[in-house]
């Protein structure tokens, strides 16, 4: 089974600075990927590039065997793509916009669309600049979803979007995971959210993809670590691993992954323990 | 049957879910023979990857703690015979060790921990083995 | 595929449109000497297409500037909303995509540049109402500049079109295309070799709108 997604040493500048540093993935078929990182690490930028909305400065990448840098029509009607901020036209309503999107494809499955518009109670003479950012991701989904595509791309879907709706888009995501053959791959900064939709899970930092392993394997690596602080609080330094931070109180938590890259076994399904146990440390400092 | 995930925790989610299971089986609330979740409802419901639900399953399977029926779903087996004392005294003396060490810790003495022992036993559905003591 | 991306440009188009047809219908008739309002004092004193023709350079000025709305409006409105990378994901050629916005935008410069001339040479060509002797040929010049306004259109739309910043090059197609409104409208005789030179200007702006299309980074 080929990879549906192979980026080989895919670099892009913005100036001087380095906003995707040589990354490498392979994403097999059938893999729903979770690619982690905080706002600014390079997702987004990375997830262009695959798309062809932005040139690399060096390296290449495919999507389904088709070069990212000359994509054709037949490719992209293969591959759903929901860009950052869910796009769509806000002056449409619901259904112009389907009837819009439509047009553009020989293979529709308006079922599918149906079913997720009238979960959600979406109506279809609803303006799309009037529906909610949660409701707007549902209906780009749903646009993206109906040609039936064999490869999602989703560029964190669930920004902008407060806790109980974004359950609900990630109940939606799951809900297409039961078709298999389909290969997705979504990024996000939530931790959570790619621990329980990803079957590997990649760390961008930076630019660079700092960890690439099974979601198990990367689970099993998080430690958490609370600094107490008498005092003013300083800035979590940025530190290698660092995948998360906050602030809580005069304690500043910390979750760091020690997870690397691991290859991909050909046989899925067997998977071995990291072989450490999770844990806990907290550390008491005060400063002088 | 409530089931839940915590993400970020450091415990995968499948072995969260075995956990859980095992433990509603161990305190009563799935008894033997009754139906679990099919994958796709339980990830659902969870919001979970069904190959993590499928996972879960699975490993329970082997273990010989769920059986599948074709085309009917997953139950829960019935309770497997008791082992004998020694195994039983090899399998849990390490945890009532460390269960000790932190009892020590706190300045818990010895009768305490028994009593809470028994104490926590009612919470849970015993074989023939639970019928005897208070 | 395509009829589907026609009809939504025609629909954002619209407003503009609309607007543009409103005005132009609006100097059109005063030309003609209706009552209407503030324009008619000065209207009255010039003769349209002999001489010096102020009504006629009105028409340019507002088709110009509606033209210059029209190219922005078609890329701007993308960029600011991030539909690009909506649009852009569409199973068919890059190419194809941007040359159907470019026909309707055009197709709206045109009909907005047009009307007025439409209008107005009707009128005059019915007997008993122009002051002068009317030819149809006397408003070839007229058909020529609509034709221009094309140039401006095109610019506005390269402009809107390429990344950068706002001061620099970016503004250099639109600031050489603004051109064509201010000085062209003050020739009444147009030669016969603006037609071409034009065509030929705009065929290199349509190239050059392709080509940004295909290299620029959209995000």
């Amino acid at each position: 089974m080929s990879d549906a997604i192979v980026i080989e040493r895919l670099t892009k500048h913005y100036g001087p600075r380095r906003v995707v540093d040589s990354v490498n993935l392979r994403i097999p078929t059938g893999c729903v990927y979770g690619l982690l990182g905080r706002n600014g690490a390079g997702k987004s930028t990375l997830i262009k590039m695959l798309m062809g909305m932005v040139h690399q400065d060096s390296g290449r990448a495919t999507l389904l065997g088709n070069d990212t840098r000359a994509l054709t029509p037949e490719t992209r009607a293969r591959v759903a793509y929901l860009a950052e901020g869910h796009p769509l036209y806000r002056w449409m309503s619901v259904g112009e916009a389907v009837r819009f999107t439509r047009g553009f494809y020989t293979v529709w499955h308006g079922q599918y669309l149906d079913e997720i518009l009238d979960y959600f109670a979406i109506s279809r003479s609803a303006k799309i600049g009037r529906l909610s950012n949660g409701q707007r991701a549902q209906v780009s989904l749903a646009l993206a979803l109906a040609p039936d595509p064999e490869l999602l791309i989703l560029d964190d879907p669930t920004l902008g979007i407060d806790t109980v709706v974004r359950r609900e888009l990630l109940e939606s995501i799951i809900h297409l995971i039961q078709r298999s053959g389909r290969t997705i791959l979504f990024s996000s900064h939530i931790l959570g959210d790619v621990e329980r939709v990803a079957d590997r899970v990649g760390v961008m930092s930076g630019g660079v993809l700092r960890a690439d392993c099974p979601t198990e394997h990367f689970t099993r690596s998080l430690k958490r670590v609370v600094l107490e602080f008498i005092g003013s609080v300083p800035r979590f330094p940025a530190t290698v691993g660092l995948v998360n931070r906050r602030q809580a109180g005069t304690d500043l938590r910390g979750l760091f992954s020690r997870a690397r890259r691991t290859r991909r076994r050909a046989g899925a399904g067997e998977h071995r323990s990291a072989g450490h146990e999770p844990g806990r440390r907290i550390h008491r400092l005060h400063p002088r | 049957m409530e089931f839940t995930i915590t993400p970020a925790t450091g415990v995968p989610i499948y072995q969260q879910l075995t956990e859980q299971i095992a433990a509603a089986i161990a305190r009563g609330k799935l008894r033997p023979d009754d139906r679990l979740p099919s994958v796709r409802e339980m990830s659902q419901t969870l919001v979970v990857n069904p190959n993590t639900v499928a996972r879960a399953y699975t490993e329970l399977e082997r273990e010989g703690v769920l059986y599948t029926r074709p085309g009917l779903g997953v139950f829960v087996s019935q309770a497997p015979a008791p082992l004998t004392k020694k195994v039983r005294r090899e399998r849990l003396v390490s945890g009532v060790d460390r269960l000790l060490i932190d009892a020590v810790r706190v300045g818990a003495p010895p009768d305490e921990v028994a009593a809470l022992i028994v104490e926590r036993a009612s919470e849970f559905q015993w074989g023939e083995a639970g019928a005897s003591t208070p | 595929m395509l009829k589907t991306l026609a009809w939504k440009e025609g629909r954002e188009l619209a407003p503009i449109v609309a607007l543009g047809c409103l005005v132009q219908l609006y100097l059109a008739c005063t030309a003609t000497g209706v009552q209407m309002g503030f324009f008619d004092r000065e209207t009255i004193g010039s003769i349209p297409f002999v001489g010096y023709d102020d009504a006629a350079e009105r028409f340019f000025y507002v088709s110009g500037m509606l033209a210059f709305a029209l190219g922005l409006w078609q890329t701007l409105f993308e960029s600011s909303r991030g539909t690009f990378q909506f649009l852009l994901h569409r199973p068919v050629e890059r190419d194809k995509l941007l040359a159907t916005k470019l026909a309707v935008g055009g197709a709206a410069t045109l009909l907005i540049a047009a009307l007025p001339v439409v209008v107005y040479s009707l009128w005059a060509a019915m007997p008993g109402t122009h002051p002068s002797p009317f030819e149809w040929s006397m408003t070839a010049w007229c058909w020529q500049l609509a034709a221009q306004m094309l140039l401006v259109y095109l610019g506005a739309f390269l402009c809107g079109l390429r990344p950068g910043n706002w001061f620099g090059s970016r503004l250099l197609p639109v600031l050489a295309c603004a051109a064509v409104i201010v000085v062209l409208p003050a020739y009444n005789y147009l030669g016969w070799w603006t037609l071409p030179l034009g065509a030929a200007v705009a065929a290199i702006l349509v190239w050059v709108i392709l080509g940004v299309g295909r290299t620029r980074d959209f995000s």
